[in-house]
């Protein structure tokens, strides 16, 4: 077990009911994500995921990540990016694991991506933690 | 005719737009604003928002496209960055504003690109002081597939 490698995680398939209730929540009402022939017509192969609901599980990956390392207890996000690099499809199973790129006394930083079930990246994150002023 | 002639009009002008702001929007955290968002990604309801949370305040953002005439269907989203200057917790109240930070435009015999920045500063509004607490940067990309001549 290597201590600088964040572990991959399975997420959930993605179901059209998933992406219902995440376009509800987030106010993310794109139709591309929700019904079949908008997303056809757009020239997509199909609905598609939110892609910042992948991010979503990033982000938890990552803040897991930092909760479950008791050294970390005091830190908190301070910044997050996440860049999209292919489709997540209905159906698809996204898994989410990484690199520790820096950790110190004071920082964290952590380089995820999150792959389907086909091992292909499509979308990588980046968190960054700071231990929370006491 | 709703050809390459057509966004050529359109991308003269998109440039121009830097700068622009949408309206100022406000909201009030609800527990069940932050329960259905936890519940949405998976997580167990808490009082402090998740990271990714700041994706609802993208009322500016639409706002923004409509003016400018551009799709959401039409948008990929390439990029997004948040930082985090304080948590977001049931019982607050948020106000925000997104401006047009930068437009690029790539074109190639194949295709025309163009992609928007819009940054959208969150901002708590306290008793006493108005706090800004995140920022949100997200790139949208709008691809036009040109026609072979």
């Amino acid at each position: 077990m290597n201590s600088s490698s964040v572990d991959f995680h399975s997420f959930p398939s993605i179901t059209l009911e998933t992406l219902k209730k995440y376009a509800s929540a987030s106010g993310d009402f794109n139709e591309i994500h929700t019904n079949e022939s908008v997303a056809k017509k757009v020239g997509l192969p199909g609905i598609i995921a939110h892609g910042m609901l992948i991010a979503a599980y990033i982000a938890r990956r990552a803040q897991d990540y930092a909760e479950q390392e008791c050294s970390l207890k005091d830190f908190e996000m301070a910044e997050f990016q996440t860049r999209f690099k292919a489709m997540t499809l209905l159906g698809d199973t996204p898994s989410v694991g990484g690199t520790v790129r820096t950790q110190s006394e004071s920082e964290l930083i952590l380089d995820l991506v999150a792959k389907n079930q086909k091992g292909e990246v499509t979308t990588t994150g980046i968190a960054k933690f700071k231990r929370h002023p006491a | 005719m709703s050809g390459p002639s057509s966004s050529d009009a359109s991308s003269g002008t998109l440039k121009d737009k830097t700068g622009m702001c949408s309206s100022v929007f406000k909201e009030n955290i609800t527990e069940k604003r932050i329960a259905d968002f936890c519940a949405a990604i998976g997580l167990p309801v808490s009082k402090e928002a998740p990271p990714t949370f700041m994706t609802v305040f993208r009322g500016g953002e639409f706002e923004l496209l409509q003016k400018l005439g551009l799709q959401l269907s039409k948008a990929l989203h390439a990029d997004q960055h948040y930082e985090y200057y304080g948590p977001i917790c049931v019982g607050d109240s948020i106000q925000f504003e997104t401006q047009v930070s930068q437009v690029l435009e790539k074109t190639s015999p194949k295709q025309n690109m163009q992609f928007l920045t819009l940054e959208t500063r969150l901002q708590q509004i306290g008793p006493h002081e108005v706090k800004l607490i995140g920022k949100a940067v997200a790139t949208l990309v709008f691809r036009e597939v040109l026609e072979p001549k």
